[in-house]
């Protein structure tokens, strides 16, 4: 089938009388006379092209094209001539329908005259007021309470969702078990019906929320985004710095970084514009710690537990600052960078590749790679070739084990 | 003008149809045209919608050729078709058709001239004012319509209505159609409406 003759498009360039070229035109007469549904698509192009043409839709190229054509087509100008003709009936019987419809409020007098329409009036109005309280307190609130209470039970995120009462964790691995599936196409329809309808900070939240727990990461971030465009609030903050932190855990180590600053990030403006949030100030740990800054992380959980020091929370806050205190990496980044040199002078790449691997990571601060670079500009300021020769060979040996190990050529550069 | 299609609506009298300007005019009898609209197809409706298809291909086909009398063309085209139906078997009409319709297209051409001999000129008549569509034939032909139908065209071309963006999704949601079937709907309508006027003001 060629399409260059087969689009509406096409079609009304050939009725406008666009088409010079005579292998084109032949390809229109073929079809026409050959295939039907062509000819009848052509047949309600022309229609199209007229209904236009006389309800003023056409442009003016348009328009003077078709006028264009009527000379020498009688069939088509009697058929606008009957569409025109058409168009003034329908406009005199809007302007008859118009005149004699009563007024608004000679409608509404005669409506009260009768006393049995007054008595229904009453039970309307009674039953669109009792359904507009009920309205306006439905949508969000009602599918957020209904959330808390499907994850009851077991929450579906690590981190503390604003105003979700607590819930062990449970770990999953990809999209959350789908128990009732029409349970939540129900809520999320309602709540994007909603953020449609009533586009605000609390509507946009709320489907956020629901795709935070969905593990839909992507749409909940846009949500919360457009919801911040209405209300900077720090429950959002809040609950946004916890899709970056979920989808943080999503990733490739490497590539978790920079979702856990974003999420750092949301967590301290949430804790900035409400101090009191708990649930900002669990997480903005939860974030310290997972980038590593073990002694920012345990002030921040000592912090959370002056706050909370009683609920399930605080459990689970009390359990990360024991973890952190007993980690390894609780020793001091020199002892790191010491143990690391030791390793490389008696050429022991095993041992030197561990502590390389087990604090690499550009934000944190023991990062055997960091520490060496600051070692090599130190021994340069102060003129010493040996540490600083040293530190440049020891960064290529890292160098070497990313390359052997992940393809990476970032220090061998 | 319009032999063909006005004899097809209105068997009364054949005398009284202006029969268009053509060589084989006086050949074609009402017998032999009714034997035509059998061989479009024997279903008398059938045949009817056949005419009108054809006569708007022809129509189309002369027009976009820049013919200066297309509908002329087209009726010369049926006229020798009828002709040529009653004399013999074809197979494939539609594409018979075609094949003539490009034969009168390549004798028009041929009688254009680019030079006129003063001698042949004739000032033409003032043409007789056409009846206006929105006059008494439009009505009655309105009024003939099945209400249903009546109340969709005059929705389809009201101010009031058009003034909402979704009239017209709205009156397909009403009749349970596509937009594509509703736009069909309006043109079969327009179609038959026209028709009925045609016959009215012949």
């Amino acid at each position: 089938m060629d399409e260059s003759v087969n689009s509406e498009k096409a079609i009304r360039d050939y009725l406008l009388g666009r088409v010079s070229d005579e292998t084109t035109r032949e390809g229109f007469e073929d079809r026409l006379f050959t295939d039907e549904e062509f000819c009848s698509l052509v047949a309600l192009t022309e229609d199209g092209l007229l209904n236009d043409y006389v309800l003023g839709r056409l442009n003016n190229a348009d328009a003077a094209s078709l006028q264009s054509t009527l000379a020498n087509n009688p069939d088509r100008r009697l058929k606008l001539d009957l569409t025109e003709a058409l168009r003034k009936k329908a406009l005199a019987r809007d302007i008859k329908t118009s005149e004699a419809r009563p007024s608004f409020f000679a409608s509404l007098q005669s409506f009260f005259r009768q006393p049995k329409y007054v008595a229904a009036f009453a039970v309307l109005l009674v039953a669109v007021l009792i359904s507009v309280v009920y309205f306006s307190r439905r949508g969000n609130p009602d599918e957020l309470a209904e959330l808390r209470l499907i994850y009851q039970q077991a929450r579906p995120t690590e981190t503390r969702i604003s105003q979700f009462p607590y819930a062990p964790l449970t770990q999953l691995r990809g999209a959350p078990e789908a128990a009732d599936p029409n349970r939540f196409r129900r809520i999320e329809n309602n709540l994007i019906e909603a953020a449609e309808k009533k586009p605000n900070a609390q509507n946009h939240y709320a489907l956020g929320v629901f795709y935070l727990t969905q593990q839909d990461y992507a749409k909940a971030i846009k949500e919360f985004e457009s919801a911040l465009k209405f209300a900077d609030d720090a429950k959002i903050h809040n609950d946004l710095g916890s899709t970056y932190f979920e989808r943080a855990k999503t990733k490739q180590k490497e590539k978790r970084p920079e979702d856990l600053v974003q999420s750092l990030e949301e967590f301290t403006i949430a804790t900035k514009l409400d101090p009191n949030l708990l649930e900002a100030l669990f997480n903005k740990s939860l974030a310290l710690q997972e980038l590593g800054m073990s002694r920012e992380a345990k002030e921040s959980w000592v912090l959370y537990l002056q706050k909370d020091p009683s609920s399930r929370w605080a459990d689970e806050a009390r359990k990360n600052l024991s973890s952190i205190e007993t980690a390894p990496l609780s020793k001091s980044n020199e002892q790191v960078l010491s143990d690391f040199l030791t390793a490389y002078r008696n050429q022991d790449n095993g041992a030197a590749q561990k502590i390389h691997d087990d604090t690499k990571g550009l934000l944190r601060d023991p990062a055997v790679a960091l520490q060496l670079s600051r070692r090599y500009l130190i021994a340069k300021q102060r003129g010493d070739d040996t540490d600083a020769r040293e530190s440049l060979d020891a960064m290529a040996l890292i160098g070497r084990f990313e390359q052997a190990e992940h393809s990476e050529f970032f220090f061998l550069n | 003008m319009r032999y063909a299609i006005v004899e097809f609506f209105d068997h009364s009298e054949l005398a009284s149809v202006r029969l268009p300007e053509t060589k084989v005019k006086k050949e074609v009898t009402r017998e032999k045209f009714a034997s035509f609209l059998e061989w479009l197809n024997p279903d008398p409706d059938l045949a009817g919608e056949e005419y009108e298809r054809l006569r708007f291909r022809l129509c189309t086909f002369f027009a976009q050729r820049q013919c200066g009398f297309a509908d002329e063309l087209a009726d010369e085209t049926i006229n020798r078709v009828i002709l040529k139906s009653s004399e013999e078997q074809i197979e494939n009409k539609i594409a018979y058709c075609y094949g003539v319709a490009r034969n009168v297209y390549r004798e028009s051409l041929r009688k254009e001239r680019t030079h006129l001999d003063i001698d042949e000129v004739t000032i033409a008549a003032k043409a007789p004012e056409e009846q206006s569509f929105s006059g008494e034939c439009l009505d009655q032909c309105l009024g003939k319509l099945s209400p249903e139908n009546r109340n969709l065209l005059l929705d389809y071309f009201s101010e009031a209505k058009l003034a909402k963006i979704q009239l017209h999704r709205q009156i397909s949601a009403r009749l349970e159609m596509t937009q594509t079937a509703l736009r069909m709907r309006v043109m079969r309508t327009k179609q038959k409406l026209k028709i009925c006027v045609q016959e009215c003001m012949s």
